[in-house]
């Protein structure tokens, strides 16, 4: 029988804005950042436009203004329009605007996501809407939480202001990106390698750094502080490597440390000034999760730095010292742009699991050479693989037949791999969305793609993904990950050709995961699989070894304590900071 | 005349989840047996520890020779409060007292978050140092007055409440150690004499300090290489101290509030946030756990060619100086008593330590764990004791434990001279 509609439902809505997007008034940094008058700096950013309610409450971000410290839920302000945009007197104790503002900032990122993917990207729990916590309880602290679908953001009295965490551009970007990352990757939370540890964190701190670089307003007050009246010139003093690592975009904030703003702005801003050096990886201080992450974090602002630089040159001196403002910000939007894209979209192109800095470099070319295969203009992936190298750290493909260094082979390429991949029994319609039809695939290939049968096997995602790359053509590719797990005791290892670390007692109970990600082609044929096998013993020996050293074995990090030990990490102990190494697991 | 004892016996107390160890050196008359007593504390509710007092005070002859408190930690002390069994104790006139250096008064143990707010200079470690412990010690205390808001049906304790009023204070135990001995009390730290050695009065028993190390020079290099970091966690114990001390304030005076119905829409995040923060509170209280477990007092005992290790509750970050130390390694290759640290935690016993003691072979080794279920973590990571440590502990040593006994009286004896 046909459900007769509400009467409010058989009207169409009237949209106040057609438009596709619209404008929101945002922080722009955090509210140490002021402007020329002295206020708090703010920006203007678009974001995709939607029937909201108040809340703001939309249909992927919902804010709930709900403090657990003082059980208080705050009634969401009346939703209009013309406030968006507005310029408010008090940002920093205006509850709407912090509602307003960081509902936009996490609609920002998760356009970013999506435009760079060319798909919708879900949360990292099952549902559509993520809540906001924008005053969420009184500590130094903000995470997203998966169980809770959530991102809640605490506040802090510091000696002369009430802090907020949401008033951080770089903390709303960094935990929204945790949350994102999680649904595309849930493996990477697993103990696995000192790099694994320290991705998570570190990809939260390109995502929002990059972010912020390719906001207008901030790039154009960055540059000199806002010191020169003038909007079209800029000093060229102020265009200098040196001063732009020490500039408010890159180099550490004003009032560093004054609070949670300094704390997390420092940690991610001095990257930059990490003197490059090869033997740094392998030392015991960048063993250490959220050290490492700097590492990561430096060769990609590294690259940033020297494609910025290289493209404010073709500006020229202007005369009398002056380069070009609108040239020097652009320069930095497009460059922070092209970087993100090329960072988001290597997540499509990174192994599911066990994932090392060389696999996310050689995600990170491939991506970009999907979609620009001519990189002699300003030559991002040459300066990528240089900072890479610089750290240390090789590209992981090293295939010698491919068009460019680091990017990863085709399947054909390998021999086991090349003959005898059956399409035929597979339907190239149902492959693009249908997971039991993408693990039909897998299994009817499991020799040629390697594809251990003794494990636990899961197809995680399939997703046709739509982007425009450089000749002006759609480029459309499917994107499918496999999981794959065993579950054993440290005795079966060798069934799988793997050592058991020295001292691990043989009835430790143990998980070994693998894993792939298939890139098919607009065809339907796969172009690239890439994956950690379950019997790649060198990699599986390796994650054994880190885990017996750690003993991390049944741990899956939250990222509530992630942070909580980035913040503690100086902590005064009374002896210098060690391994962990405890006895059993 | 015996230069030495002719048995040494080690009682342990059930106290629930608490140490409380009575070692007694007994010697040939005309000498006359001593006792020292190590840690008289319990976290849990169900130990009569005036009625342990009394059998200790039987136990020693009415005399102590010694009384050690291996750190703070109210699982440790709290027997020594006034309301508890501290008079009894004292009764029984220790000739000392012996405590980490962290509790020292005159090595800045009453320092203020005021220090926590200045730039980090390597003079000021130390002043930092205890400015972060009481720091602590003060979020703990008010995780442990906002306590009743957690609480389930029932009104049942939370592991919260429980691991957070562990690390408050208690001011009342830690005043009465301090005036306790005839002799004033002695705040040690890695390699100083322990005052225990005493050839009239305990001949034959040698005592070595193995922890906790002060903050040696190296360190204080480490924090001014790093110095930024490490004037932003101690900072960070400040605001923490800043914030609960603020006590109740209005985040937006007058702002429009749901006064009682909560909208069904939002019911369940509600609830999900209040979990959320209890999660995240206890992660910190967690964190300052460790950081008091790692003041304990590490003792090792020589008497009449056994070796007997009393580590507290030290975790690895304690014992890597002993270990990086010339011959500590060599000293403890050949221990024959291990009393168990921090209640059979994964963190207390590593690899490091467990893998020097040689007499695991033929399990020569004997091992003391005083410990209870349930207060820790219930997860496999974070419960105490460990299950895998428990395995490694009866596979390669005589365990003696308290796990699954009532809190009773009636110790658990031990002859191990």
């Amino acid at each position: 029988m046909a459900t007769r509609l509400p009467k409010s439902a058989r009207h169409v809505a009237i949209i106040p804005n057609p438009q596709p997007t619209c404008k929101y008034r945002i922080i722009a940094l955090d509210p140490t950042i002021k402007d020329r008058d002295g206020k708090v700096l703010t920006a203007v950013i678009e974001i995709p436009n939607e029937q909201l309610m108040p809340g703001p409450r939309g249909y992927r971000v919902q804010v709930v203004d709900y403090d657990a410290t003082n059980r208080v839920l705050y009634k969401a302000a009346p939703y209009r329009g013309e406030d968006l945009e507005k310029k408010v007197a008090h940002p920093e104790t205006d509850r709407a605007f912090h509602a307003r503002s960081t509902y936009a900032i996490v609609m920002s990122v998760l356009a970013r996501f999506e435009r760079a993917l060319g798909r919708r990207v879900p949360w990292s729990f099952a549902g559509h809407q993520i809540t906001i916590a924008p005053h969420a309880f009184l500590d130094l602290n903000a995470f997203y939480s998966q169980g809770d679908r959530a991102i809640f953001f605490g506040y802090y009295p510091d000696t002369q202001r009430m802090v907020f965490t949401c008033l951080s551009h770089d903390v709303v970007a960094h935990e929204t990106t945790h949350a994102l990352v999680d649904g595309l990757r849930p493996g990477y939370l697993r103990p696995s390698s000192a790099d694994q540890a320290a991705f998570h964190e570190a990809f939260g701190d390109i995502v929002a750094l990059l972010s912020v670089l390719s906001l207008r307003e901030i790039v154009s007050v960055g540059l000199d502080r806002g010191k020169s009246l003038s909007k079209e010139l800029v000093d060229a003093k102020d265009v200098t490597e040196d001063a732009l690592k020490n500039s408010l975009l890159l180099g550490l904030a004003d009032q560093v440390g004054e609070a949670m703003y300094g704390v997390r702005g420092m940690s991610l801003r001095r990257s930059i000034n990490i003197a490059p050096s090869p033997a740094l990886k392998d030392t015991d201080e960048y063993q250490e999760s959220h050290r490492r992450g700097e590492l990561l974090v430096a060769a990609v602002l590294g690259t940033f730095l020297k494609v910025w630089l290289g493209r404010i040159v073709l500006y020229g001196d202007l005369g009398r010292g002056k380069v070009s403002r609108v040239g020097v910000v652009d320069a930095a939007i497009e460059t922070a742009e092209h970087l993100l894209n090329m960072c988001i979209r290597a997540l499509d192109y990174c192994p599911p699991t066990d994932l090392v800095f060389g696999d996310f470099l050689s995600a990170m070319l491939t991506a970009d050479f999907e979609m620009h295969r001519d990189d002699s203009r300003y030559g991002y992936r040459k300066s990528l693989i240089d900072g890479f190298k610089s750290f240390g750290f090789q590209p992981a493909a090293t295939s010698k037949n491919q068009p460019e260094p680091g990017l990863w082979g085709s399947p054909d390429e390998n021999e086991t791999e090349n003959k005898g991949l059956i399409y035929n029994r597979t339907h190239f319609e149902s492959m693009q969305h249908d997971k039991d039809e993408i693990f039909r695939f897998l299994w009817e290939n499991r020799d040629a793609l390697k594809v251990e049968t003794r494990a636990y096997t899961n197809v995680g995602s399939v997703d046709p993904c739509y982007r425009v790359s450089s000749d002006g053509f759609v480029l459309h590719e499917t994107v499918a990950t496999y999981s794959q797990q065993v579950r054993l005791q440290a005795s079966d290892l060798d069934q799988f050709g793997l050592k058991k670390p020295r001292g691990m007692p043989g009835d430790q109970d143990l998980t070994i995961y693998g894993g792939g990600a298939l890139i098919f082609d607009e065809a339907g044929r796969l172009k690239y699989h890439v994956r950690n096998r379950i019997g790649t013993h060198a990699r599986q020996n390796q994650r054994l070894e880190y885990l017996w050293k750690t003993g991390a074995f049944n741990t899956k990090m939250s990222f509530s304590a992630m942070h909580l030990e980035s913040i503690l990490r100086g902590q005064p102990t009374l002896e210098a900071d060690l391994e962990d190494d405890h006895i059993g697991d | 005349m015996a230069t030495k004892p002719i048995k040494v016996t080690i009682r342990m107390f059930v106290v629930g989840f608490g140490d409380c160890f009575l070692l007694t050196f007994h010697y040939e008359p005309p000498l006359k047996d001593q006792s020292i007593l190590i840690d008289f504390g319990t976290a849990s509710g169900s130990a009569d520890m005036k009625g342990i007092a009394a059998k200790i005070k039987e136990a020693c002859g009415e005399k102590l020779y010694a009384v050690v408190a291996t750190h703070r930690h109210k699982d440790h002390i709290s027997g020594f409060s006034d309301k508890s069994g501290g008079a009894i104790i004292a009764s029984c006139e220790p000739e000392i007292v012996i405590q980490p250096w962290t509790e020292d008064p005159k090595a800045g143990a009453n320092a203020t978050s005021a220090a926590l707010f200045k730039k980090n200079q390597p003079a000021q470690a130390t002043q930092v140092y205890f400015a972060s412990l009481n720091a602590m010690q003060a979020y703990a205390q008010s995780v442990v007055d906002r306590a009743s808001l957690w609480r389930g049906p029932g009104n049942q304790t939370t592991r919260l409440e429980k691991l957070a009023s562990n690390n408050t204070k208690n001011p009342d135990a830690v005043q009465n150690l301090q005036k306790m001995g005839s002799k004033p009390p002695k705040f040690l730290a890695y390699g100083d004499p322990s005052g225990l050695e005493n050839s009239k009065l305990l001949p034959g028993v040698k005592v070595t300090v193995l922890g906790p190390p002060t903050l040696k020079q190296a360190n204080l290099k480490k924090y001014a290489k790093n110095s930024d970091e490490y004037w932003i966690a101690s900072k960070y114990w400040g605001l923490q101290q800043r914030g609960v001390e603020k006590g109740k304030f209005k985040l937006f005076p007058g702002a429009a509030a749901y006064r009682s119905a909560i909208p069904t829409e939002m019911r369940w995040f509600v609830q999900h946030a209040d979990a959320a923060l209890k999660k995240n509170v206890l992660g910190i209280v967690r964190i300052l756990d460790n950081y008091l477990n790692n003041t304990s007092l590490i003792l090792l005992f020589e008497v009449a060619g056994k070796k007997l290790l009393f580590p507290g509750d030290a975790q690895l970050e304690n014992w890597q100086w002993a270990l990086s130390q010339k011959g500590i390694k060599e000293l403890l290759h050949d221990v024959d008593v291990y009393k168990v640290g921090h209640h059979g935690s994964r963190n207390a016993t590593p690899h490091k330590l467990w893998d020097f003691f040689d007499k695991r072979k033929g399990k020569k080794l004997k091992t003391l764990m005083s410990t209870a279920a349930g207060v820790y973590d219930k997860s496999e990571d974070g419960k105490v004791p460990s299950t895998n440590l428990v395995k490694a502990l009866k596979s390669g040593s005589k365990l003696e434990s308290t796990l699954g006994k009532k809190a009773t009286v009636v110790p658990i004896e031990v002859e191990v001279v």
